[in-house]
C-alpha cells in the first residue's frame, strides 16, 4: 500500500517465568497508514503493551517484521533502535512517567536535547507547546507540583515536541477523571491533526476507542480488527 | 531483604570490616598490654619492693650487706639489659640462681634448682623452650648476642618449658656475673628485688644510702603501663571512627529495605499489624543481618589483630620500651565487645528507619517522595542538632588539661554534628550549581545534579560516610605531616653539633676526658661537648635525664617557655630545664621544683625552663653535667658532640676522628647529624605506619558505604532510567549520566571532608597529642594532602558508580515499564 507507515508481518513474543513460557503474541500482523489513528482494545495482560513496545523498538520480537517508515527495527541493533526512537517516536504513558527532578519545561526540553537541537530552537519549541499545551504558569513546576491532568499535559508536550512521524499512548486516560480524560484526548487529536503524525492508541475505554479510525482488538495473541460488543 | 542480596552483601562487608577494626585493633592493644604485664609479673614474680639506683646502678656490695647488716634473706639481685638474638629483640636478665632458689622466686617458670650448675660457665645462656625452638637453636649450640654494635658468641646451655610462653618469649637468662660482664655493669646491679612487709620495708627505706631508693613494685609497674596508654587508647578511637561510618552504611540499608516493601508493609498495617509490630519485624531483620556481619567481623577482627600486633609492637618499641610480643592473646572479652559493639551501633542505625516504618498510615508506607519530603522539612532540625553538637564538642575542648577520653567523645560530638550539615550542604551545592552553571548544563546533567538532592536520604548519607573517611585522612595526614616538620625543624636545632660519638650501651666505656682532648686536638674541631643520658628516680618515678655541657653561644635545647637568666642560671647548675610532655603531664611549670634523688640525698631542683624535644613521651630532665657529676658522683660520658670550624671540612674532619677511635672499642659508634637526622626520621614514618594502615580500612568501608547507597539510589530510579531510555538515551548516556552524578558526589564529600579533615587534624595536634604526649606541634598544612583527599574522595566515588552506572545502562526498558 502506498501510504503505508507501520507494517507488522507475523509478529511473535513470548516471555519466560522460571519454567513456564508465557506466549503473548501469536503471529499479530497490521498495517497503518500514515497520519492514521489507531485504537487498541484488549484485556488486561493480552499483550497491548507489549505490541506497543516492539513497534517502538524498546522490546524485540521473537518472531516476525515491524517496519515503521520503511525501516525495520527488527534488523536494527539496539543502539540504533533507541536513536530510531529518539528521532521518531513519541511516547505517552498510563501513569505519566515524568522525570522527577526536572520542571515541566525541561521534561518536554529533554528529547530535543537528546536530538541534538540547538538552545535557541530547543527554546523555542518548548515554548510552544507547553503553550500549546496550556501550561505556560506551570512550566518552571516539578511534576509533584502539578495535578494528573497537567502532568499528562506535559507527557503530550514531551511526546510531540520533536514531531515524531508516530506517537504510542498507553492508557493515555486511564489514570484520569473522565473530564479530564476527555480534555486530554481532545488536545492530544488536536496536536496530531496538526502534526499530521500517526497515533497508536492503548486503551481499555470504548469511549477513547471510539474517537479514533479504527479499532483493533488483541485477543488470544491475534490482532482483529472488529467493532461491537466488548466484554471487559 | 533477601531480595536484595547485594545491598545485604555490601552491609554485612562494612559492618564485617568496622567490627573487624575495633576487634583487631583491640586484640593487637590487649596482646601487647598483656605481654608487657606477664613479663612484668614473670619477672618480678612474689616481690613487692625493688631498690633502685641512679644512674650509676646499685653497688653490688650493698646486696651483701642488706642481707648482713638486716637480715633481709628475701632479697633478689638483677642486671637486666636489650640484646638482639638473629634479628629478634630480647631482654637479657642476669639472675643469682642461689638467691633465686632460696627465695624460691619462679621467675618466667623458670625453676632456680639445679640453674646455677647450667649456666655457671662464663658463656652459657639459657632460653624459654619456643623461643629457641623458634631461633632454631638446641643445647651447646653457639650464637651470637648482639649488644649494642657488638657480637657476642654465647652458648646455650639450656633450655626450659615456659607455663606461660606469652611472658617468656623474649627473655634470655644469664647469670648474674655472665650479665654484667656482657652488659658492662661490672660491680652494679640494676635492681634488687625485695618481699618486705611494711615494717621492713620502712627501716630498708631509712637504711638505704642516698641516691637509692625503695620503690613499691606495684606503682612501678603501673607507671611503666601508663606510657603506652594513650597510643592504645589513640588505636582503638581510630577503629571506633571506621564503625561510625559502618553505622551509617546499616542505616541506608535498612532504609532502603524498607522503601523496597513499603506497599507489603502498608498491606500489613490495613490488615492490623501494630506499630510495635511492624517496628519490630525491621529491628528484627537488622539484627539478623548485623549478627551476621559482627560474628564475620570478629573472624576478620582475628586475622586483622595478628597483623596489627606486629606494627603496634613495633611503635612502642620505638616509643616507649622494650616489649617482645610473640603470642596473639585472643582475648574472650575483645570479642565480645567488637559483638556487642557491632550489634549496638547496627541497632542504633536501624531504629530511625524502623520508626519511620512503624509510623505511616497504613497503604501509604514509606514512599519515596513521603521520606523524601520528610527529610526536606527536618533539614532545619539537623541544622540545628548540628549547630548543638559542634558547640558541645568545641566547649568540651576548651579546658587544657581534660582527659584523652573526653577529647575523643568531643571529636565525635564535631564529627557528627558535621554529619547533619552533609545533607544541607549538598542541597545548597546542588541548587547553586544548577544556578550559576544553568546556561551551559542539559537536561541529563540536570538530572544527574537534581538526583542529589532529590534522593538527599540516601545521597545524604552515602556523601557523609565518604566525608568522614576522607577527612581521617586529611585530619591523620595533616596531624603526621605537622609532626614530622616539627620534628625535622626540632632536630635541626637540637642537633647543633656537627659529628656525634656515643656507646652503644649505657656504660660509657670509651668515651673519656683523655679522648675529648685528642679529638680536640684535631684541625677543623672547634669543640667537643660531652653529655650523659641516664634515668633519674625523682618524686614521678625514674625519669630519663640528659647531663650536658651546653657550648657557649649555642644552646641545643630549644626554649618554650622559662625564668629570667634561664640559660645563664642553667650553666650555673642553678636548676634544670624539663621538656613539654613532662611539664604537661606533671603540670609543672618554670619557677615550680622537682624532686630529685641525688648521691647528697632528696633535693628539689628549680625548673628554670620547658624545651620542646620529641624524643620521650614521658618526659625528660636536662642539666648541666658539671651539678650532675657533682650530685650523682658520675663521670661517664654517654656521648660527644663535635662542633666544627665553620671552614672545616666534614668528611675530613669525620676521617680524623675515625683515625684517632681505630684503637677504641667497638662500641663506640661515630655519627653525622645527616645521619642521625635521616634515623630519627626513619623511626618516626615508621611509628606512623599503622595510621595509615587504619585510614585505608577506614576508607575501604566508606567505600562500601558509597557503593551500597549509590546501588539504592539506582535500584529506586530504574523506572526513571527505563523512561529515559524509551524516550531515546542511550545505555552509554545513562552510564555517563551516572558515572557524572557519582563523581560529583565525590567532589562534594572531598570538598567537605577538607574543613572537617582540618578541624581533626586542630584537634589531634592541639588537643589529642597533647593528652596522649605532652608534645605540641607547629601547624603543617601540605597542599598535597588537600589535593589527595579531593582526588580520593573523586576516585572512591567514581569507582563505586561503576558498577551501579554498568547496572543501570544495561536495564531493559521495556521489563522495567512493564514491571512497573
Amino acid at each position: 500500500m502506498k501510504n503505508e507507515f507501520v507494517r507488522i508481518s507475523n509478529l511473535h513474543r513470548s516471555f519466560t517465568e522460571g519454567d513456564t513460557s508465557h506466549s503473548v503474541l501469536l503471529g499479530v500482523s497490521l498495517s497503518i497508514n500514515k497520519g492514521e489513528t489507531i485504537a487498541l482494545l484488549g484485556r488486561s495482560g493480552s499483550g497491548k503493551s507489549t505490541l506497543l513496545n516492539v513497534i517502538s523498538g524498546i522490546d524485540r520480537a521473537d518472531n516476525g517484521v515491524v517496519v515503521v517508515d520503511d525501516i525495520d527495527l527488527t534488523a536494527l541493533s539496539e543502539h540504533q533502535r533507541t536513536l530510531f526512537r529518539r528521532k521518531n517516536i513519541g511516547f505517552i504513558y498510563q501513569f505519566f512517567n515524568l522525570i522527577p527532578t526536572l520542571t515541566a519545561s525541561e521534561n518536554v526540553a529533554l528529547v530535543l536535547e537528546l536530538n541534538g537541537y540547538t538552545p535557541t530552537q530547543i527554546q523555542q519549541k518548548t515554548d510552544h507547546i507547553i503553550c500549546a499545551v496550556g501550561l505556560e504558569s506551570q512550566k518552571n513546576k516539578f511534576p509533584d507540583q502539578m495535578s494528573g491532568g497537567e502532568q499528562q499535559r506535559v507527557a503530550i508536550a514531551r511526546a510531540l515536541v520533536h514531531s515524531p512521524k508516530l506517537v504510542l499512548a498507553d492508557e493515555l486516560t486511564g489514570n484520569l477523571d473522565a473530564e479530564s480524560g476527555h480534555n486530554i484526548l481532545s488536545l492530544l487529536q488536536d496536536l496530531m491533526a496538526q502534526s499530521g503524525g500517526t497515533l497508536f492508541l492503548v486503551t481499555h475505554s470504548l469511549a477513547v476507542a471510539k474517537t479514533a479510525d479504527r479499532i483493533l482488538t488483541l485477543d488470544n495473541g491475534l490482532l482483529i480488527e472488529r467493532e461491537g460488543h466488548f466484554a471487559w | 531483604m533477601n531480595r536484595h542480596r547485594w545491598q545485604s552483601w555490601l552491609t554485612v562487608i562494612g559492618v564485617m570490616l568496622g567490627v573487624a577494626m575495633v576487634v583487631g585493633v583491640d586484640l593487637a592493644n590487649n596482646s601487647a598490654r598483656r605481654a608487657f604485664s606477664l613479663s612484668l609479673q614473670s619477672i618480678a614474680g612474689p616481690t613487692t619492693h625493688q631498690i633502685i639506683g641512679g644512674p650509676t646502678g646499685i653497688p653490688e656490695q650493698l646486696f651483701t650487706k642488706l642481707r648482713t647488716e638486716l637480715a633481709i634473706r628475701s632479697s633478689l639481685p638483677m642486671v637486666t639489659g636489650p640484646v638482639i638474638i638473629r634479628g629478634e629483640s630480647f631482654s637479657l636478665l642476669g639472675v643469682d640462681p642461689v638467691s633465686e632458689a632460696s627465695v624460691g622466686r619462679h621467675t618466667a617458670g623458670l625453676q632456680y634448682q639445679g640453674l646455677g650448675t647450667a649456666i655457671s660457665s662464663r658463656d652459657s645462656m639459657m632460653l624459654p623452650e619456643r623461643a629457641a625452638t623458634r631461633l632454631h637453636l638446641k643445647p651447646l649450640d653457639i650464637f651470637n648476642l648482639q649488644i649494642g654494635d657488638k657480637n657476642i658468641p654465647v652458648r646455650l646451655a639450656a633450655t626450659f618449658p615456659s607455663e606461660n610462653p606469652a611472658a617468656t618469649d623474649g627473655l634470655i637468662f644469664a647469670d648474674i656475673a655472665v650479665a654484667q660482664r656482657l652488659l658492662n655493669r661490672f660491680g652494679y646491679l640494676d635492681r634488687i628485688d625485695l618481699i618486705l612487709d611494711d615494717k621492713t620495708s620502712a627501716s630498708v627505706r631509712t637504711w638505704l644510702p642516698p641516691g637509692l631508693s625503695l620503690v613499691d613494685s606495684e606503682s612501678r609497674n603501673d607507671n611503666l603501663r601508663q606510657m603506652s596508654e594513650a597510643f592504645h587508647i589513640n588505636l582503638t578511637a581510630m577503629s571506633l571512627l571506621a564503625l561510625l561510618v559502618a553505622t551509617l552504611l546499616i542505616y541506608n540499608t535498612v532504609t532502603l529495605s524498607v522503601l523496597q516493601r513499603r506497599n507489603t508493609l502498608g498491606i500489613y498495617r490495613a490488615l492490623g499489624v501494630t506499630r510495635k509490630e511492624v517496628f519490630f519485624v525491621v529491628i528484627r531483620e537488622s539484627l539478623a543481618l548485623a549478627t551476621i556481619a559482627s560474628l564475620a567481623g570478629l573472624l576478620l577482627g582475628l586475622l586483622l589483630g595478628q597483623v596489627l600486633v606486629e606494627l603496634v609492637t613495633r611503635t612502642v618499641n620505638d616509643l616507649f620500651f622494650n616489649l617482645h610480643v610473640t603470642a596473639f592473646i585472643i582475648d574472650p572479652f575483645s570479642l565480645l565487645k567488637g559483638f556487642v559493639v557491632g550489634l549496638g551501633m547496627s541497632l542504633a542505625a536501624c531504629s530511625l528507619p524502623a520508626w519511620e516504618a512503624s509510623r505511616n498510615q497504613p497503604i501509604s508506607v514509606m514512599q519515596r517522595s513521603v521520606l523524601e519530603r520528610r527529610w526536606q522539612r527536618r533539614l532545619p532540625k539537623f541544622t540545628i542538632g548540628a549547630i548543638i553538637m559542634l558547640a558541645i564538642g568545641f566547649v568540651m575542648l576548651v579546658p587544657t588539661h581534660g582527659t584523652l577520653v573526653e577529647g575523643f567523645v568531643a571529636l565525635t560530638f564535631i564529627v557528627l554534628g558535621f554529619c547533619l550539615l552533609v545533607p544541607v550542604f549538598l542541597i545548597l551545592a546542588t541548587r547553586s550549581l544548577l544556578r550559576l552553571f544553568s546556561p551551559w548544563l542539559n537536561s541529563t546533567a540536570r538530572i544527574a545534579i537534581r538526583d542529589i538532592s532529590a534522593g538527599i536520604s540516601r545521597t545524604g548519607m552515602a556523601v557523609a560516610a565518604l566525608t568522614v573517611a576522607v577527612s581521617v585522612t586529611v585530619g591523620v595526614g595533616v596531624m603526621v605531616s605537622s609532626f614530622r616538620e616539627t620534628v625535622n625543624l626540632w632536630l635541626g636545632q637540637y642537633l647543633s653539633a656537627d659529628i656525634y660519638i656515643s656507646t652503644a650501651d649505657r656504660s660509657g666505656t670509651g668515651l673519656t676526658q683523655s679522648l675529648i682532648v685528642q679529638l680536640q686536638a684535631i684541625p677543623g674541631v672547634s669543640s667537643v661537648s660531652p653529655s650523659r643520658v641516664t634515668t633519674i628516680e625523682t618524686q614521678f618515678g625514674p625519669i630519663r635525664t640528659i647531663a650536658t655541657t651546653p657550648i657557649k653561644g649555642t644552646s641545643s635545647l630549644p626554649l618554650k617557655h622559662s625564668v629570667n637568666n634561664a640559660l645563664t642560671l642553667f650553666d650555673q647548675g642553678k636548676g634544670v630545664m624539663i621538656t613539654e610532655p613532662l611539664a604537661y603531664h606533671q603540670q609543672l611549670a618554670p619557677g615550680d621544683s622537682i624532686n630529685v634523688v641525688t648521691n647528697e640525698g632528696t633535693k628539689a631542683l628549680s625548673i628554670l625552663g620547658v624545651y620542646y624535644d620529641f624524643t620521650s613521651s614521658t618526659g625528660m630532665i636536662a642539666l648541666h653535667r658539671n651539678a650532675y657529676r657533682q650530685w650523682w658522683n658520675d663521670e661517664r660520658i654517654s656521648t660527644l658532640s663535635i662542633y666544627r670550624d665553620a671552614d672545616a671540612n666534614q668528611m675530613e674532619v669525620l676521617k680524623a676522628i675515625k683515625m684517632v677511635l681505630k684503637d677504641e672499642d667497638k662500641q663506640i659508634r661515630v655519627s653525622s647529624n645527616r645521619e642521625i637526622r635521616e634515623v630519627a626520621i626513619a623511626v618516626f614514618d615508621r611509628t606512623f605506619e599503622i595510621t595509615r594502615v587504619l585510614r585505608i580500612l577506614a576508607i575501604v568501608v566508606a567505600f562500601v558505604g558509597v557503593l551500597s547507597a549509590l546501588m539504592a539510589l539506582q535500584l529506586e530510579r530504574t523506572r526513571e532510567f527505563a523512561i529515559l531510555r524509551a524516550t531515546g538515551m542511550t545505555p552509554k548516556q545513562i552510564g555517563l549520566m551516572i558515572f557524572g552524578q557519582t563523581s560529583l558526589m565525590g567532589v562534594l564529600a572531598g570538598i567537605m571532608s577538607i574543613p572537617l579533615g582540618l578541624v581533626m587534624a586542630n584537634i589531634l595536634i592541639d588537643v589529642i597529642n597533647r593528652r596522649s604526649f605532652g608534645w605540641s606541634m607547629l601547624y603543617h598544612m601540605p597542599t598535597t594532602v588537600l589535593v589527595e583527599a579531593l582526588l580520593l574522595a573523586i576516585f572512591a566515588a567514581a569507582l563505586a558508580g561503576i558498577y551501579p552506572a554498568l547496572k543501570a545502562s544495561s536495564i531493559s526498558p521495556a521489563q522495567a515499564l512493564r514491571e512497573e
